[in-house]
């Protein structure tokens, strides 16, 4: 009977543990990712002739339109949970033990969490709307 | 006389000579992705350098000289043929998880391989004329 409303559940997101939501965030961070990397790739690298250099000043340019900033948060955010929760991944298919594992998911939430806002210090002048200045 | 096993027998399912395609895919996109995040790391690393000097000075500096030299540009080469490889075998990893063309999975792997084979040159031929003629140091 239990196992029968176990199966019930399989549909829509109730009752999905931690690492279910792992699995499925790592899906969609991968399509977020291969979405903007496109347009990162194209605008920042491609957009203009290849052999000349990107300068400060372009990029100074760029972020101060807010949605640059979004797509690059967003990035940084999606980029980052898909990176560590890779890494994470390989690490698990060593075979840790419950209380390697433990440790493993709360270093990977904390490296997560600091590598964020780590990548947001350089983003802080845009978000206050204060940008460099030169 | 005593069986000695030898380590291809012990480990029969981890020797590589008995890996099948998706057990090939699999160790890629392990490999591919530890690729990335190194390239990432560099990235910022690089980037970071908006920080030193007064008005981007440290950026314009990295970007202009050291962005520009032919390691840079064949670190970019290997790692948009990572990131090919990564997207579209991640790709399949998503459409089998969906139960879809499971049958047909190799037909699709190569498939995906010939597209991101296209995408990797075309992007190659692009970053030719930072690799051809350059050097490889500052």
């Amino acid at each position: 009977m239990a196992s029968a409303n176990k199966t019930a559940e399989i549909s829509g997101t109730t009752g999905m543990r931690p690492g279910d939501w792992a699995w499925l965030l790592q899906r969609v961070t991968a399509v977020i990712i291969a979405i903007i990397i496109a347009v990162h790739l194209w605008i920042q690298h491609f957009g203009v002739p290849i052999t000349d250099p990107v300068t400060y000043q372009e990029v100074v340019e760029r972020l101060r339109n807010p949605l640059f900033l979004l797509l690059d948060i967003v990035f940084l955010a999606a980029g980052l949970f898909h990176a560590v929760n890779g890494l994470r991944a390989i690490f698990l298919d060593f075979g840790l033990g419950r209380r390697g594992e433990a440790a493993l998911n709360i270093s990977a939430v904390i490296a997560g969490i600091a590598l964020f806002g780590f990548g947001l210090i350089i983003l802080v002048p845009f978000l206050l709307g204060r940008w460099p200045v030169w | 006389m005593l069986y000695k096993p030898r380590y291809k027998d012990m480990h029969a399912d981890l020797w590589p000579t008995n890996y099948r395609l998706g057990m090939w895919a699999w160790l890629f996109q392990k490999v591919t992705g530890i690729e990335i995040i190194g390239y990432g790391i560099m990235h910022f690393w690089g980037i970071s350098t908006a920080l030193v000097g007064v008005n981007g000075q440290g950026f314009d500096w990295f970007a202009g000289v050291a962005g520009m030299t032919a390691m840079s540009a064949i670190a970019d080469v290997v790692t948009i043929a990572c990131i090919m490889y990564h997207t579209m075998n991640g790709l399949r990893v998503i459409l089998m998880d969906l139960g879809i063309g499971v049958r047909s999975h190799r037909r699709i792997f190569w498939g995906l391989m010939a597209i991101a084979f296209i995408v990797w040159a075309l992007a190659a031929y692009e970053l030719l004329p930072l690799i051809i003629g350059r050097s490889g140091t500052i």
